[in-house]
């Protein structure tokens, strides 16, 4: 009895659904997206896969520099730099006393975002992932429609999200701060505008005038997922912002 | 076909002729322009002064959008989303065939990407596309004052109704080359509805509501961004006798505006903000996402109201604003009240 207690109490810190640590998994399906993608239906396969609980934190980063200084923000390869890039710190290896290091990560550009998950042997998720994880509030895997609960929504990447807080609750996969006050990348995003042709061409953005949104969604009344769609098509990947950091995710095996 | 060619011949010659004289005008019009000005902007409801070159200039603006919350009425406020602070955004004032170097910059603490679509430029998207601005960014672009008249900008950014809800719009006047005739006073008055959650002076900060702007049913209509905008210390100021112009826009999203001034009557209404104008006007329609140039003469003293004449919005919603006129009174015009009293109800008037 005495040798299962400290067992017992390592499972109970561990939430049912977790993979391994940090992450959660999420079981998949059929998903009705907001955004259109063209020659697609309305539904989409969303295959298993795991997310990590929170999004990545100014000290979960500084822990990557140690390992991967070239990523710091003195040694950035010429081709990977961005103005800003982790600017908000103290020094190019650690955020300092004037940052939280258990929040968010920003001001980090796709190409730092992308290792970082790379040398997690993860990934970034696609937009459909994080969508799809999003959909969730507390109680319901999928509570888009909910209007008050969508409202909310819009206060995305402003320090008034419903997630803002650390102690926001889970959503019902146990996903935290989807809803936050900082937006994430997504890899699809990131790789979107990237080839620089797909400026001033079709979808990407078409997104940005008048007119032609509401044709690029789904679903013209859910603002939240419109706004965070039209600002991850906008970004480039040395793009950095005060409030965009990320997570990442992993397929499931 | 010999006279055909003629024909021909002297149609190409007077072409010629005629390119010979205007040839001077022309090449006046397209050499580069000599002077480079900053533009000054100004919130409203004030306006930058008249422009009195006799010239085109490159004329340089920096407008940077903002993101804050300010009081749209008493004890409620709202976060704005604003171009230089205001709403309505600065009036930018330029002069036909001016060559515009547009700078549009985004605060660093703004929290999603903006840009501005100028009813006033000829190109894609109004320069939308070339003004995409992150947070913390700043893009340029430039364009060329073809058409004189009063424009509405907005941002053009999805979801572009929210964006304009939220106060993403202004005025920009590009004047005709002789200028506009003098006036003694003008002002910047732009109509805007707005969707909260809270129901009319509900107190607070209050969130947008998505529903009632898709429905149409807004909680404030007003000018200038908020009610009380032009009333109490914050009335427009005149005195009997002078001229006034108001450069009057409406931002929308949703509402067209009936635009009145009560005891007065426009001398002119530069209808939909363009160059002709109709006279003794009473009531404008001004346009969501257009404008109007009213102008009438204060003859008298008084407070004038001016109201969006479909009228419960004032009375419920706050389009309401105050032009203040002091000066001598002038009884050929208008008396005040005269008499007041009771009559016979057994004689009634006219019988």
């Amino acid at each position: 009895m005495k040798r299962m207690l400290p067992l017992l109490l390592t499972c109970a810190l561990v939430p049912a659904n977790a993979g391994t640590a940090g992450y959660v998994d999420l079981p998949g399906g059929e998903f009705r997206s907001a955004v259109r993608y063209e020659e697609e239906g309305d539904r989409l396969r969303v295959v298993p896969f795991a997310l990590m609980e929170r999004p990545v934190s100014n000290a979960e980063f500084a822990a990557f520099l140690r390992q991967h200084p070239q990523w710091r923000r003195d040694r950035l390869p010429a081709v990977f730099s961005s103005p800003g890039y982790l600017g908000h710190w103290e020094s190019a290896e650690a955020p300092g006393p004037g940052v939280d290091a258990d929040a968010p990560v920003v001001r980090v550009n796709w190409y730092a975002a992308d290792a970082y998950c790379r040398a997690q042997e993860a990934r970034l998720p696609s937009f459909l992932e994080w969508e799809y994880a999003a959909a969730a509030d507390a109680r319901r895997t999928d509570a888009r429609d909910d209007a008050r609960w969508r409202t909310r929504q819009l206060d995305d990447g402003t320090p008034r999200a419903m997630d803002a807080a650390p102690d926001a609750p889970a959503n019902a996969y146990g996903v935290r701060g989807l809803h936050g006050a900082v937006w994430e990348w997504s890899d699809d995003a990131a790789s979107l505008p990237g080839a620089g042709d797909r400026r001033g061409a079709d979808d990407g953005d078409r997104l940005k005038y008048c007119g032609a949104t509401a044709l690029a969604f789904n679903d013209r009344e859910h603002y939240g997922v419109q706004k965070r769609f039209a600002l991850l098509t906008a970004l480039q990947p040395g793009d950095t912002l005060g409030n965009l950091g990320f997570r990442c995710a992993r397929s499931s095996p | 076909m010999k006279r055909l060619h003629q024909t021909l011949l002297s149609c190409a010659l007077a072409g010629g002729i005629a390119a010979l004289f205007a040839g001077p005008a022309l090449a006046a019009d397209a050499a580069p322009p000599v002077d480079t000005i900053q533009a000054v902007l100004t919130a409203p409801p004030l306006v930058p002064p008249p422009i009195t070159r006799k010239t085109p200039a490159k004329v340089i603006v920096n407008l940077e959008v903002v993101e804050k919350d300010m009081p749209i009425s008493d004890g409620v406020t709202y976060n704005f989303w604003t171009f230089g602070g205001s709403v309505p955004g600065s009036f930018i004032r330029v002069r036909q065939g001016d060559t515009v170097e547009f700078h549009l910059k985004n605060h660093h603490s703004s929290h999603m990407p903006h840009n501005i679509d100028l009813h006033a430029v000829t190109g894609t998207g109004g320069g939308a596309e070339a003004t995409f601005t992150l947070p913390g960014h700043e893009t340029q672009f430039t364009f060329k004052a073809m058409n004189p008249g009063l424009y509405v900008y907005h941002c053009a950014m999805p979801p572009v109704g929210m964006h304009i809800a939220n106060g993403m719009y202004g005025l920009i006047l590009v004047e005709p080359p002789e200028g506009l005739p003098k006036v003694d006073k003008e002002f910047y008055v732009m109509q805007g509805d707005f969707y909260t959650e809270g129901k009319y002076g509900e107190p607070g900060l209050q969130p947008f509501s998505l529903e009632k702007a898709i429905d149409e049913h807004p909680t404030y209509v007003v000018f200038n961004g908020a009610e009380g905008s032009m009333t109490g210390d914050k009335a427009l100021q005149a005195k009997a006798g002078e001229t006034i112009r108001m450069f009057v826009g409406n931002g929308g999203p949703n509402l067209v505006s009936s635009f009145h001034v009560i005891g007065e009557i426009f001398d002119k209404v530069y209808t939909e903000g363009g160059s002709k104008y109709q006279e003794n006007v009473q009531t404008t329609l001004v346009p969501a996402g257009g404008s109007a140039i009213v102008e009438f003469k204060a003859d008298v003293p008084g407070n004038f109201v001016l109201v969006d004449h479909s009228i419960f919005r004032t009375f419920h919603k706050g389009s309401l604003g105050i032009l203040k006129v002091g000066g001598e009174e002038n009884h050929a015009i208008y008396t005040s009240q005269q008499s007041s009293k009771e009559y016979p109800e057994d004689a009634p008037d006219g019988k």
